[in-house]
Parts: C-alpha cells; sequence; structure tokens
C-alpha cells in the first residue's frame, strides 16, 4: 500500500509539472510579457521605461525558461517559469529548500545507481551471474542461457541496438533491472525471493539493536563528556582520557568476542547468540546493544569532550561565571545547549542509516538483520539485491544530510535554510 | 534557582544510586544459580526437539533445483526419493526408499529385443527400471490439496502471509504420477533444474520434452500469461510412463547402472500436480509462495518455519508411514550400541531447530554450553575438542570426556588436488612432442608436495593422502599399501614413504630442467599456480606450495584472482596449474573417474574434465568399466585405469578430507554417512539428560556483576565527594595558604 501511495504521489508530481508547463508555454506563447505590462499600464501614454520598470518589480524582466547569463542552477531558477510557475509548489523556504534538495537527490541517485551498475557488471558478467545460481556442477552452456532468458540478462547490459526506438534503451539489463527501482519496484533477487520483502522483515532487528545503541550510546556519551568537562584538568580526567584512547584503539570484533566470553560464556548471564521478537528479545538484544554502546564511548565522548571544552572558553560562558552562576548551571544551561550545534552534525546523518544495521554486531549474535545482506549479495553476484541496497543506502543518506540540516534551524535560530 | 535544584538533584541522585546500586546487588546475588542464557527459553526443557545450526541460507528448497549439502540437510528429511542410502552399511549400499524394491534394469538391443542381464554394454541400447513404489505413504498436510485453494484471485492471495492464512489443508496418497510429473519438472523451462543437462543424455525423450515445453512456453503471450501453470500431465514424455497407480517405468539409453544412485537423490522426489498448480496461481510469486520456500513433501518431517534469516524448523509429518529402525550394520554397529533400535519405528525426534549461526565461536560456545547438540570442528577450536593418542589416532581432551562429549570421524567421499592442464605445452601432455617433458615435470611435483605435511600443518591432520582419484567408500579405493601412487611413493620396510625430492630432481633434470633451469638457454623454470584471490588468509598456504616446488627449485608464480575470472580461465584452458575438488555426488567409481575422461574436457566439450586430461589408453578403460557392475572384473579395469593416471599424474593428488563431529551424550544412534543426509530420522535424544546438563553448565554466575555495580557506585560516590569539596572549597583561602 504505502509503495503504491508513493508510487502514485510521484505519478502526481509529474503531472502536475507537466500541466505546469504546458500551461505556461501556452500562456505565453500567446502573451509576452510586454502585453502582460501594457496590459497591466493602461492603453494610454505607455513609455518603454514604463513597461521595463513594470517587469523588473514583477520578476517578469528575466528570460522564459533559461538564464544563459546566469552561472550554475540559476540558470534554471532565475527565470520566469521557475519564479512563477515552479515556486507554486513551493509553499515557503523551507519546501523550496526540501524540493531542491530532492531534485539533487535524484540526480545523485542515478548516478550511484549508474556506478553500481557499472561496477557490478564490470566484475560479474550475466554468464558469471548465471553459474553461480546454477552451482559448479554439471552446468550446460544451455542451462545458462535458459537461465539467463528466465531472468532477462540475456538482453544487451545499456544500449539494445536490434530493437527499435526507445526500446534501444529500455530492452537492456540496466533499464529492466535498475530503471523501475525509482518507482520502488525493486523486484526479486536471483534466488526468486522479494527483494523489498526482504528488506522490511530485516529492518525490524536491525534497529532493534541500532536504534536503543543510539539513544542510549548519545545520551551517556554526553553524560560522560560532560562530566569530563566538569573534571577537566584533574586527575580523573587524564585517567578517562587514557582510557577513552585506549577504546578507541581497540577494535569492536574484540569487544563483542570479549562481552560475549565474559557475560554469556563466563557468567552465564544472557544467550550467546539468537533472536526473538517480542519482550523475549530482551535477553538478546542487551548485551549486543551494551556492547555497541561501550564501543562508542571513546570516540563520540573525546570528541563531545572536546566541544564542550572549547564551548567552556568563550565570553559568555565567563560571563555565566562571572555572573555567579554554579559549575552545574553553567554547564547545563549554557554549554549543553550551545555544544549540541556540531553535535547534531555527525548524530541525525546517521539515524536513517540505523536501519542498515551493523555487519559484525549481527553476524557474532546471529540478528537476523540487514547487516550483511549488501555483503551476502555481493558474494553470491546478485545484482537486484546490490542495488536496491546501494539505492536505499543513498536515500536514507541523503534523507540524513537533510535531516542535519533542518535540526541545525530547530537548535541554532541564527541558521536559516536557503529558499 | 537551578542551582539549588540542581544540587539538589545530584544529592538525591546519589541516594537513589546508592540504594539502587545495593538492590540490584541484592537481586543480582539472588539470581545466582538460575538459567538465564537459554536462546531457547521458550521451549520446554524437556522437549524432544534437536537443536542444530546452518550457516549458510538455502537458495532452493524446491528439489528440482537443490544440488547444494547445505540444502539437503533440509531436503532430504522433507522428500523421499525411490531409494536412500543404508544408515550404516558400508561401503554405501543403496536400499529401498518409498519403492518397494531395488529394480533389476531390463536390457534392451536396438530392435527392442530383451538382452539377458549379463549382456555386454555395447549391445544395449536401452536399460528400463521398472519402479513400484508403496501403497500407504501420503503427503504432509498442505493447503495445495484443497482444491479451492488452487482457484484463487490474485487479491485473496495477496491478503495471505503464510501458509497458515490459507486455512484447510488436506493431503493424499503417493502416485507413480507424482515421480513422473517431477522428471517431467527436470525439462521445465521455468524450473531450470541443474541435472537437466546430464539426465536429457540419458532418459528417452527428456531432451524432446524439454524442446516442446519451451515452444508451448514461447507461444504464451504476456508476463502474466507466461507464469501461469504447465499442466505437465498434458504432454507425455518417450521413456517415462505410468503403468499404474503404483508403478513407473523409466527408460535409459544403453547401460547406465549409476541412474539409480540418481533417483536416491532428492532430484527425483514426487511432486503432485496440486502443488505445480498452487504454486503457479497468480500472485503467489509475488508473495514468496513458491516451491522454493515452502517445501512439499511425504519424509518423517515437514517444514513449519522458513526464516532463513534465523531459523528454519522441522516438525514431525503427521502423515508419515513410519519406517523401520535398521537391523543391520557394519561390524561394530552393534556393539556400539547403534542396533538397539532395530525394529522400531522412526522417526524418534518430534522438532528440529536450525538456527543460523554465521560465527563460528558463539556457535562452538553454544555447543559447549549444551545448546546445540551436534558440532563439527573448526581449526580455531580443533587443539580445545581433539588430542592425537600415541599412535597418532585421535582422541577427545580431558574436557569435552568430562562433559560425555562423543568423537565420530570419517573420511568424505571427496577429493581434493592441484590439476595440470593437459593443454598446456610446459606441465600439459596434448603436444606429443613435449609429452614426456612434460610427464616427467608432474612426477616431479607430485613427489616435491609433500601432501602429508600439508595435511598435517593446515588441516590439524584431518584427512588421508590421496593415492589416485577414488576416495574411500568408492568401490575401487584399496586400503594400504596395495594402493599406493608409486611414483610418490616407496615401500621401505612396509611402510609407504614419499620418494627422496633427488628422484624429484632427477626426474626434472630429465626433463630438460637440471637444478630448475632450462638446460639450452638457462632460464630458470616458472610454473603459475592459478587461484582465488583469498587475501591475507590464504598467504601461508600458498607460501607452503611455493616453498614444495622450490625443493626442486621451480619458481612458482601463483596468480591470484576473482572467482569468476578463474573459471573462466579454467574453462578456455588458459591456466597451467591450478586447484578443485569433487563431491561424490554418488558412491560410485565413474563419478570420480569421469573427470579425467577426454570427451568430458572442459576446453573442448564444457564438460567436467577440467584438467583436459586426455589419454586413449584410459579412455578405453572408461568406457569398459562406467557401465560395469561391481565385481573382480569391474576392479581390474578400475586398477588398470588408476595405473594409467598414476603415471600420466594430471592431478598432483591431493587428499581427502576427514570431517570429525562432535555429538553430546544425549544424542543417541549417530554415526556419520558421507552420503545419505537423511540422518535425522534415525537419532534419538534423551531430552532429560540434556535438561540436567544445561542446568549443571549454565547457572548464572550474578556475584562478579554485582561486584562491578558496587565498583561503579563507589567510583561515582568518590567524583561526587570530590565535586562537593570543589564547589565548596574558597579561592581566595588557597591564596592566603600560598
Amino acid at each position: 500500500m504505502t509503495a503504491y501511495l508513493i508510487r502514485r504521489l510521484f505519478y502526481a508530481v509529474l503531472i502536475l509539472i507537466g500541466v505546469n508547463l504546458i500551461t505556461f508555454w501556452l500562456f505565453f506563447k500567446i502573451n509576452t510579457p510586454d502585453d502582460i505590462a501594457r496590459m497591466q499600464l493602461g492603453a494610454k501614454r505607455v513609455t518603454a521605461d514604463a513597461i521595463a520598470k513594470w517587469k523588473a518589480e514583477r520578476g517578469y524582466d528575466k528570460p522564459l525558461v533559461y538564464n544563459a547569463a546566469a552561472q550554475g542552477a540559476k540558470r534554471f531558477t532565475d527565470t520566469i517559469y521557475f519564479e512563477k510557475s515552479a515556486a507554486m509548489f513551493l509553499l515557503d523556504f523551507m519546501t523550496a529548500y526540501l524540493i531542491r534538495r530532492l531534485f539533487y537527490a535524484v540526480l545523485i541517485l542515478i548516478g550511484v545507481n549508474l556506478i553500481t551498475f557499472w561496477l557490478f557488471f564490470k566484475v560479474n558478467t550475466p554468464d558469471d551471474i548465471a553459474r553461480m545460481q546454477l552451482g559448479a556442477k554439471r552446468v550446460t552452456a544451455d542451462a545458462i542461457a535458459k537461465w539467463k532468458a528466465e531472468r532477462g540478462y540475456d538482453k544487451p547490459l545499456v544500449y539494445n541496438a536490434a530493437a527499435q526506438g526507445a526500446k534501444r534503451f529500455t530492452d537492456t539489463i540496466y533499464f529492466e533491472k535498475s530503471a523501475a527501482m525509482f518507482l520502488l519496484d525493486f523486484g526479486r533477487a536471483d534466488d526468486g525471493r522479494d527483494i523489498w520483502h526482504e528488506i522490511r522483515t530485516r529492518a525490524g532487528p536491525s534497529l532493534a539493536v541500532q536504534l536503543p545503541v543510539f539513544i542510549v550510546g548519545l545520551g551517556l556519551n554526553i553524560s560522560f563528556a560532560l562530566l569530563l568537562a566538569l573534571f577537566r584538568a584533574t586527575r580523573f580526567d587524564f585517567a578517562s582520557q587514557v582510557f577513552l584512547v585506549a577504546m578507541m584503539s581497540i577494535s569492536s570484533l574484540f569487544f563483542i568476542i570479549a562481552g560475549q566470553y565474559v557475560f554469556s560464556k563466563l557468567w552465564h548471564l544472557v544467550p550467546i547468540s539468537g533472536y526473538a521478537s517480542g519482550l523475549d528479545s530482551f535477553r538478546f538484544l542487551v548485551l549486543p546493544v551494551a556492547i555497541g554502546v561501550f564501543t562508542s564511548l571513546g570516540g563520540a565522548t573525546r570528541l563531545y569532550r572536546t566541544i564542550f571544552l572549547e564551548e567552556m572558553g568563550r565570553d559568555y560562558v565567563r560571563t555565566a561565571r562571572a555572573k555567579g552562576m554554579s559549575e552545574l548551571v553553567v554547564l547545563f544551561r549554557h554549554v549543553l545547549k550551545n555544544g549540541m550545534i556540531p553535535i547534531l552534525t555527525g548524530v541525525v546523518v546517521v539515524i536513517p542509516g540505523l536501519f542498515i544495521g551493523s555487519l559484525l554486531t549481527e553476524s557474532f549474535f546471529g540478528i537476523p538483520g540487514l547487516g550483511s545482506y549488501t555483503i551476502e549479495a555481493i558474494q553470491a553476484q546478485d545484482f537486484g539485491v546490490v542495488r536496491s541496497m546501494v539505492f536505499i543506502g543513498s536515500v536514507l543518506y541523503i534523507i540524513g544530510l537533510v535531516l542535519t540540516d533542518i535540526s541545525y534551524t530547530l537548535v541554532d535560530p541564527r541558521v536559516r535554510l536557503p529558499g | 534557582m537551578l542551582k539549588t535544584a540542581l544540587q539538589g538533584c545530584c544529592q538525591s541522585a546519589g541516594r537513589i544510586a546508592a540504594v539502587g546500586t545495593l538492590g540490584l546487588s541484592v537481586l543480582a546475588l539472588q539470581g545466582c544459580g538460575e538459567i538465564w542464557n537459554n536462546p531457547y527459553a521458550a521451549a520446554s526443557p524437556l522437549d524432544n526437539t534437536l537443536y542444530t545450526s546452518f550457516s549458510e541460507r538455502p537458495k532452493h528448497l524446491d528439489p528440482a533445483k537443490s544440488y547444494t549439502e547445505d540444502e539437503a540437510a533440509f531436503n532430504a528429511q522433507i522428500y523421499e526419493p525411490p531409494f536412500q542410502y543404508h544408515y550404516f552399511k558400508r561401503p554405501y549400499e543403496l536400499v529401498t526408499g518409498t519403492a518397494l524394491a531395488l529394480p533389476k534394469p531390463r536390457y534392451l538391443d536396438a530392435a527392442g529385443a530383451a538382452l539377458p542381464a549379463d549382456a555386454a554394454a555395447s549391445a544395449i541400447t536401452s536399460s528400463v527400471y521398472e519402479i513400484r513404489i508403496r501403497p500407504d505413504i501420503r503427503y504432509q498436510p498442505h493447503p495445495a490439496f484443497v482444491a479451492a485453494n488452487r482457484q484463487l484471485s490474485r487479491e485473496a492471495i495477496a491478503r495471505k502471509f503464510g501458509m497458515a492464512d490459507f486455512g484447510a489443508t488436506g493431503s493424499r496418497l503417493l502416485t507413480a504420477e507424482d515421480y513422473v510429473y517431477q522428471i517431467k519438472r527436470l525439462a521445465h523451462p521455468r524450473v531450470n533444474s541443474p541435472i537437466f543437462g546430464h539426465m536429457a543424455e540419458y532418459i528417452v525423450g527428456l531432451k524432446e520434452y524439454g524442446v516442446t515445453l519451451k515452444g508451448v512456453q514461447k507461444k504464451l503471450e504476456g508476463a502474466e500469461e507466461r507464469e501461469t501453470w504447465m499442466d505437465l500431465r498434458s504432454f507425455e514424455i518417450g521413456g517415462v510412463r505410468v503403468i499404474d497407480a503404483a508403478t513407473f517405468e523409466i527408460t535409459v539409453r544403453g547401460k547406465y547402472p549409476q541412474f539409480l544412485y540418481w533417483m536416491a537423490m532428492p532430484f527425483f522426489a514426487p511432486i503432485p500436480w496440486e502443488v505445480d498448480q498452487f504454486y503457479s496461481q497468480a500472485g503467489m510469486r509475488e508473495r514468496n509462495f513458491t516451491l522454493d520456500w515452502y517445501p512439499v513433501g511425504t519424509g518423517p518431517y515437514m517444514l513449519t518455519e522458513n526464516n532463513p534469516n534465523a531459523r528454519m524448523v522441522l516438525s514431525r509429518n503427521p502423515h508419515f508411514r513410519g519406517e523401520p529402525y535398521p537391523s543391520e550394520g557394519e561390524p561394530g554397529d552393534r556393539e556400539a550400541g547403534l542396533l538397539q533400535d532395530a525394529g522400531k519405528i522412526m522417526p524418534f525426534i518430534d522438532r528440529v531447530v536450525f538456527t543460523r549461526e554465521k560465527e563460528t565461536i558463539p556457535y562452538w560456545n553454544k555447543f559447549l554450553q549444551g545448546y546445540y547438540d551436534r558440532s563439527g570442528i573448526d581449526s580455531d577450536n580443533f587443539d580445545q575438542a581433539v588430542r592425537s593418542g600415541v599412535e597418532g589416532e585421535a582422541g577427545l581432551t580431558p574436557e569435552m570426556e568430562a562433559r560425555g562429549i562423543r568423537l565420530r570421524t570419517s573420511t568424505a567421499t571427496s577429493s581434493s588436488f592441484l590439476a595440470f592442464n593437459w593443454l598446456d605445452p610446459v606441465v600439459g601432455g596434448a603436444d606429443p612432442k613435449n609429452a614426456e617433458r612434460a610427464r616427467k615435470i608432474r612426477q616431479a611435483v607430485t613427489i616435491a608436495i609433500d601432501i602429508d605435511e600439508f595435511i598435517s600443518i593446515f588441516r590439524n591432520g584431518r584427512g588421508i593422502a590421496a593415492q589416485g582419484p577414488l576416495p574411500p567408500g568408492i568401490f575401487g579405493f584399496k586400503e594400504g599399501n596395495a594402493s599406493i601412487n608409486p611414483i610418490a611413493y616407496e615401500i621401505t620396510e612396509g611402510k609407504a614413504v614419499r620418494r627422496p625430492i633427488a628422484e624429484a630432481k632427477r626426474l626434472l633434470a630429465e626433463a630438460g630442467f637440471p637444478a630448475g633451469r632450462d638446460a639450452t638457454s638457462g632460464r630458470p623454470l616458472v610454473l603459475a599456480l592459478d587461484v582465488r584471490d583469498g587475501g591475507p588468509s590464504d598467504k601461508a598456504r600458498l607460501d607452503w606450495y611455493r616453498k614444495q616446488f622450490a625443493k626442486i627449485d621451480i619458481q612458482l608464480d601463483v596468480r591470484g584472482t576473482d572467482w569468476n575470472r578463474l573459471q573462466e580461465k579454467v574453462r578456455k584452458g588458459n591456466t597451467q596449474m591450478f586447484f578443485m575438488g569433487w563431491n561424490a555426488d554418488y558412491p560410485d567409481p565413474e563419478n570420480f573417474l569421469f573427470m579425467l575422461y577426454g570427451p568430458n574436457s572442459v576446453a573442448k566439450s564444457g564438460g567436467e574434465n577440467r584438467a583436459n586430461y586426455e589419454n586413449p589408453a584410459f579412455d578405453a578403460l572408461f568406457e569398459k568399466l562406467k557401465a560395469m557392475d561391481n565385481g573382480p572384473e569391474r576392479l581390474a579395469a578400475i586398477e588398470a585405469a588408476v595405473k594409467v593416471l598414476h603415471v600420466d599424474a594430471p592431478w598432483a593428488w591431493g587428499f581427502h578430507p576427514k570431517s570429525y563431529g562432535l555429538a553430546h551424550a544425549w544424542i543417541g544412534n549417530s554415526k556419520p554417512n558421507e552420503m545419505a543426509r537423511n540422518g535425522i530420522k534415525y537419532q534419538r535424544i534423551d531430552s532429560e539428560l540434556r535438561a540436567r546438563m544445561r542446568a549443571q553448565w549454565n547457572r548464572a554466575l550474578m556475584w562478579p556483576f554485582a561486584l562491578l555495580l558496587i565498583g561503579v557506585a563507589v567510583l561515582a560516590w568518590l567524583g561526587l565527594r570530590y565535586w562537593r569539596r570543589a564547589e565548596a572549597a574558597v579561592a581566595l583561602a588557597r591564596v592566603k595558604h600560598a
């Protein structure tokens, strides 16, 4: 249902743009900006200067759809069409910003999609993919040809010289396997299973680990960093710094293995690996989440501590102290709030990526998430899955960047998004 | 205001933390002794369930497509081909599965006249197998057997999420028609069975049947129509026919005794037409309702949960006819208590839970905790589990013995080796001018590669050095000195000893490369080994190979490449040397020797002879022995063929891997079987013992955790105290003191 609605929404946007373009073209075919100005200024004693002024005031002095004199995106945005028609879609500066980002996002996604396609088929030919699926034993050339024909891998990669018209581009592996993805139709994996179903099923367990790691981790890292800022330049601060640097130097794999050894094997407190849904999932998630939080402690706390210390050296903090405020009030009321701006930069961008999961954590704890889906697909030479995961990864990353920009405006009133 | 609030907050937080820590510590200490780490907490501790694992998600559960061992772990419990392997007897022996008897083929000549059983293979034009199945076998309950479920609209299917959503289930008796239907599916253009090409060479009419179905498929218009059900009963195969409800007949070209082995594989398991029709309805594939995902069979178990990312569950098939436990085995089985259940009705276990474990560390630890009933042994855990006895025999470490774990070893019916490309001008024998020189180089390399050392270093001794292509358990394999490869070994004081390196060097000198250099040009002899780029983990192994070649002054050039390109190079005959291995499809020497049969050359005909080896003497012997029944005459032909191979050395004979398996004390009737994959029905579990041992091994230890909590609380308290002091300190007073 969601996919259907999104698809319809996408069509609706296309239709609206089309209608808008036709209306614009028809209108300006009949009425030039000069005609409009004359109509408004009346029939008597209208000078060329008055017309030019009227047009300049109302933005009719620009080219219709393409501004050759402008640079970059302004070639399209600094035009009558964009300002009078396209802007209709933009309700305020935020929406304008979002739509522009959406436009860029589509371009980025097409680029990423093309690169993925090129890289994948540079390494694996359709014959290789067929052999991988059919197994290593007793594979005949006929079986390979049949497999390819059944799954549409018997077509040319991007250009079909034997076809006519638009089919030269549409009757190709690229178009059939990749283009439909922009309509959220991810198709089937080479083993015949529905990719979107697989992604939905696996995103839940990934999120079940990553979301608590993110929330608890963020809270703990900020708290610990504030604590270190409070105890700055003490033995405790020094010892903590040494501890944090040591944490950063140790691989997360070590923490996983050590955590499993101590808490599961030695103390028998939680299952070593596995997954369950519902309330029982707590027993399986507590260790991977704790290890995830612990692993992020080193780098993140040190970074946040530096941010807070930098804030503490600013004039407004000195003023606050001079007014007799306690260190706690300074920290919580002033430093924390202002320190959040750079912290948000690194944090919000990762939120959408939480769905993707973590390869190591999921492998070691037997969590059926998305963490290993891409790597397994690369090993199995399954292009359908690879391109879908790369696409979703790109979309989530773009969403993350947009969310970061928006969050700036929320925490810092000085920041305004360009409309 | 805020200051006071925050200070107050800190003070109360300190008190709450202290009380909380104390409370948690007390709770923690109370928790000591309970079992908290059981991953199957929801299940009853006394349930009659086998807990095991899988690492790779199965790609296919459709018996016409599945051709890998990890898939067979599920399929062999669900599907029942007409024949199966005897679970205990060695060498491996075919026995009946759903069939009433092993059929004796009727041989016919070109005119269709019957020939005697001992007729010469060359006179036989076709062999007819008549298979009669038991009349009392029923399918597992499944919605496909309810007529209404085979006429569902796309919209109705879109509302279903699992098999349970189809409501009513049904079943019916197995018929001969179902076996014939599955053979027809092998030729279905939409199914893409990996064995279609091979079977089409043997089963009369199967090739033509494939062409017919392809034609029908081509005529279907539109994507939707191309997906619709093709009722295979409407088209007949010339060489396969139903005689009556319980009998069918297959006609095979020429004499092909190995055909019966194929009929013990899931490729020949029955598929009812109702199931094919059910899964072919429009909208089924979109919802993942396929035979590849929801298998239907007559076997002892049925798949009741399919989540290949997390776990797969097999449950007892309520309609399974029940099969008596074997009363015979090989010598020693009775003494080992393996025949105590003779005559009892199988299966003994109600449920099998396969949990996906991708990493060996959690898998191994869960086995030690008793949460997996069986385990293999990884190189990383080998020393923890196994120790060598005085005679070099493998035994368990005291730690494993104390837990009552038992070790089961067997040699796999597979071979791993280094192949020389016969088409290569330096090491190959295709060019008569260089044939003798190349043969001496191959023989020298065969001597130089000390495979016993390889097995000892890289496989913890788990393997035996191959003396030819045939592994143990295959007819034609000989134990002891009778079978040694005289090129690489010699008998010294009754023992087979690897020939000295000097002999390899002599052979190399005779080949025109004294001290590893071309006698005429003085250039060093460099041989190229193509390998799959395995990264740093393969370095030690490849360095070892370099060292082996360096022993006879040959420089080894290891060329790493990705899997696809390596396969392509092998297919085109563009390699010099490469590694390969083969797992037996069936326990017959033909299944190994065919990889050296000239007409099967991969470069020339796309066959399985990847070394492209060709020797008319060997080819003649192979053609003779492949159609023979096991007996002294066949044994003599095999020995002669292997002798030819010893001299030609188209492979540097590698090793046959040994598999080591561990089983807990509560698992009964477990015996490794390298051919039969349907072993779960024979096994039993002592659930009470398991529950007791698990409770003993997994008592929660909470005091260290409580200690940890107290430590954190003390630290927090010290911090709080320090901060309060710092807040109360007067800076000017310090200045006065100074």
